[in-house]
């Protein structure tokens, strides 16, 4: 599904990217766990185009990121709050991230509906503008248009960071629901119980590069929580 | 003193670190340029103006004149500082939590207003006139205190411009000067001639510029407390909540994805405080027409053409200066999207065409000074929508800076979108319809002018989407430095 080749991302001489050869196949849960600074969101905007590879390159669905656009089709992503638009509410943001991904309006509010356990009533008809609503509401707007559109691929950067905890194990059941009908997963996260859950395989970067690779197992969470203590 | 060194380090680093900090260098230079032209004009006014009024006005006294009109130059001030000082209040909020005394953050900023080149007139206009009488009539303590008396009304009126501005003190400040122009008008009540006598009574009585000072220190007090109490009231815990805006827009969802953008551009310009500005600022362009249009001596002119062009092209050049930078917040996500640029930019472009023609319509009263005159802004809207549009848009593709969409018309903050920096950046963009309609002008005559302006115009118009595309591929190009550019928080 994706494949990361020779990566480099220096910013000003310094590297903050190394990554030689990365494959992540279809189907899978993908998870990234490193510390601040390790470069976990430099890789997703690298493979989402919004930040330019020093070296190498990005193969999306046998799409080169840089040189078409036709990955946008079935690609989703939630990286941040720049992923939203403050002064629509989010019935609105809704409707134009629908009308943008030429998602029916019938198929995109059902990914809604399925979507209430997680809402958990706080999200709509609140009559609110995204920029006035708390932060973990949100990322609950962002975390949902993700879902809209058939996207093959979803990528979502801390996803479960400021959601409250039902939110976060709502999230969880929902993500695995999703992994059912094929949807590839990248996540990155903090929470290494979470990664651990969900995904099939996780990747620790450290410092841009990628220096364990490891399919999940029931030991794997120790192994990572013994890593990061040392 | 060690503290106050410090904000001015900060400030510095400010500066030098912000994006685009180049671009803002030469503009900065530019700005000084301007300035120093400024600079020697009003030298040249204040020592010279005592001879040209002594030569004049052989009957009066030069200070007598000059005490006369002293209130209608206060108001003039205020106007002028009103639209384009910016107040050194902004980037504050960050040392509110910081173990700096209150006290200090907010001397700090009211020394800095004195510096403010506004304040300059005093050195400039003022004191060459005063040195100047001085030498002439030979009285040096009255002139000293004459001159001390007039710099503390001028630094109050900047105190008066911290009160407008932030506070309450707008309605109030126009109503007074409404009013002692209406009383002056109907011979009830004249502020300027009261002025006037107490300006020649201080010239007479040095010890009469106790009242002037004391004037000061009021409304430095004033300010003072007012800005002290401010710092509160900004704080995110008391983020003001804005009303919805706007209905369904629901006939636009026929146009698919052009519908969709269309629609966010729309309530992007109704929903935010510093768009909706643009918009008032736009309103305030179309009578900018009424400066030159009733004037004879403008007839036919250029400079009648260069009104035309303003009047029609104020949301045009406010709008697009902006263009990526407005949606700077969710940037990321639209270059995410399956939204071409193409398609970005033609909605931009038709908002920017639809002022125009809203503009033209409401323009249509000018008609009252002839047809010539709205031949004039026919002729410059054509302009505007055919080749203004574009060129507003490629200048939105150089400006990385973001914007911030609601910040608030409170103090601590920066809320003036009118400004010395912006409007420097409107002058290439007058000059090529200038030159469009100046060289047939100048050669063959007025109608040929506005003709050529009007051809360009429409051959862009026929060229729009060549046109568009091509602007496309430049935003295309800039992509990565837009997205780098607005992940920065000034």
């Amino acid at each position: 599904m994706i494949q990361f080749s020779n990566l480099v991302k220096k910013y000003k001489g310094i590297q903050v990217l190394e990554v030689e050869n990365l494959t992540v196949t279809a189907g899978s849960c993908f998870g990234l766990v490193g510390n601040n600074g390790a470069g976990k969101t430099t890789l997703f905007s690298v493979l989402l185009d919004l930040v330019q590879p020093t070296e190498g390159y990005v193969v999306n669905k046998e799409i080169r990121v840089n040189q078409s656009e036709d990955w946008k089709t079935h690609t989703t992503a939630f990286i941040d709050e720049s992923f939203l638009i403050g002064y629509l509410t989010p019935e609105e943001y809704f409707e134009f991230i629908g009308q943008v991904r030429q998602s029916p309006k019938t198929e995109w509010q059902k990914v809604l509906e399925t979507l209430q356990p997680f809402f958990n009533g706080t999200v709509l008809g609140q009559n609110k503008y995204i920029r006035d609503m708390s932060k973990g509401n949100q990322k609950k707007v962002g975390l949902a248009a993700a879902f809209f559109g058939n996207p093959e691929l979803i990528v979502l950067d801390e996803p479960f960071a400021n959601l409250d905890p039902s939110s976060q194990i709502q999230l969880k059941k929902f993500i695995a629901l999703q992994k059912q009908k094929g949807i590839t997963f990248l996540i990155s996260s903090h929470d290494l119980s979470h990664v651990t859950e969900i995904c099939e395989r996780i990747v620790l970067l450290e410092k841009g590069k990628p220096i364990k690779d490891i399919e999940t197992s029931p030991s794997t969470l120790k192994e990572l929580e013994s890593y990061f203590a040392a | 003193m060690a503290q106050s060194y410090s904000f001015s380090s900060l400030r510095k680093k400010q500066w030098r670190r912000s994006p685009q900090w180049e671009t803002k260098l030469i503009v900065r230079i530019l700005v000084i340029l301007f300035a120093i032209y400024m600079l020697a004009c009003f030298l040249m006014i204040g020592a010279g103006g005592y001879f040209i009024l002594e030569k004049r006005l052989p009957d009066q006294p030069p200070i007598q004149w000059v005490n006369q009109y002293l209130f209608y130059y206060l108001g003039l001030e205020w106007l002028v500082r009103f639209l384009m000082q910016q107040l050194p209040i902004t980037h504050i909020q960050q040392f509110i939590l910081l173990p700096i005394s209150k006290r200090s953050i907010v001397k700090n900023v009211m020394r800095r207003s004195l510096l403010s080149a506004f304040n300059s007139s005093l050195l400039v206009l003022f004191l060459p006139f005063a040195i100047v009488l001085a030498l002439k009539e030979n009285h040096i303590l009255a002139t000293a205190c004459w001159w001390l008396g007039v710099s503390f009304l001028v630094l109050t009126i900047g105190n008066l411009n911290f009160l407008v501005n932030k506070g309450r003190w707008f309605y109030p400040t126009i109503l007074f000067f409404l009013l002692a122009v209406l009383f002056e008008q109907i011979g009830l009540f004249s502020v300027a001639k009261l002025l006037g006598k107490g300006m020649q009574y201080l010239y007479e009585n040095p010890l009469a510029l106790i009242i002037p000072a004391l004037i000061f220190l009021g409304s430095y007090l004033l300010t003072f407390r007012f800005l002290k109490r401010n710092f509160y009231l900004d704080t995110a815990l008391e983020k003001r909540k804005e009303k919805r805006w706007g209905g369904e827009l629901k006939s636009l969802d026929r146009f698919g994805l052009l519908g969709a953008v269309l629609k966010n551009d729309i309530r992007l310009i109704f929903r935010n405080i510093r768009v909706r500005q643009v918009l008032t600022g736009a309103l305030m362009f179309l009578l900018y027409g009424l400066i030159f249009f009733p004037q004879t001596m403008y007839e036919k002119s250029a400079m009648e053409v260069f009104a035309a062009l303003f009047t029609t092209g104020g949301f045009l050049m406010m709008f697009s200066q902006n263009v990526p930078a407005w949606d700077s917040s969710y940037f990321k996500l639209l270059q995410v999207q399956r939204l071409s640029m193409f398609e970005y930019l033609l909605s931009k472009w038709m908002l920017l065409v639809f002022s125009i023609l809203i503009a033209t319509i409401l323009t249509l009263p000018y008609l009252y000074f002839g047809q010539r005159v709205y031949a004039a802004i026919v002729a410059g809207s054509i302009f505007n929508a055919g080749l203004g549009t574009i060129i507003g848009l490629i200048s939105g593709a150089l400006n990385h800076t973001p914007v911030k969409l609601e910040v608030r018309a409170k103090a601590f903050e920066n809320t003036q979108n009118f400004n010395l920096t912006q409007l420097l950046f409107v002058l290439p963009k007058l000059a090529l319809p200038m030159l469009i309609f100046w060289l047939p002008y100048h050669y063959l005559g007025y109608t040929e002018g506005l003709i050529a302006l009007s051809v360009v115009g429409l051959l862009g118009l026929l060229f729009t989407r060549p046109l568009l595309k091509y602007c496309a591929l430049l935003y295309e190009q800039k992509k990565h430095e837009m997205i780098q550019g607005f992940d920065k928080n000034e």
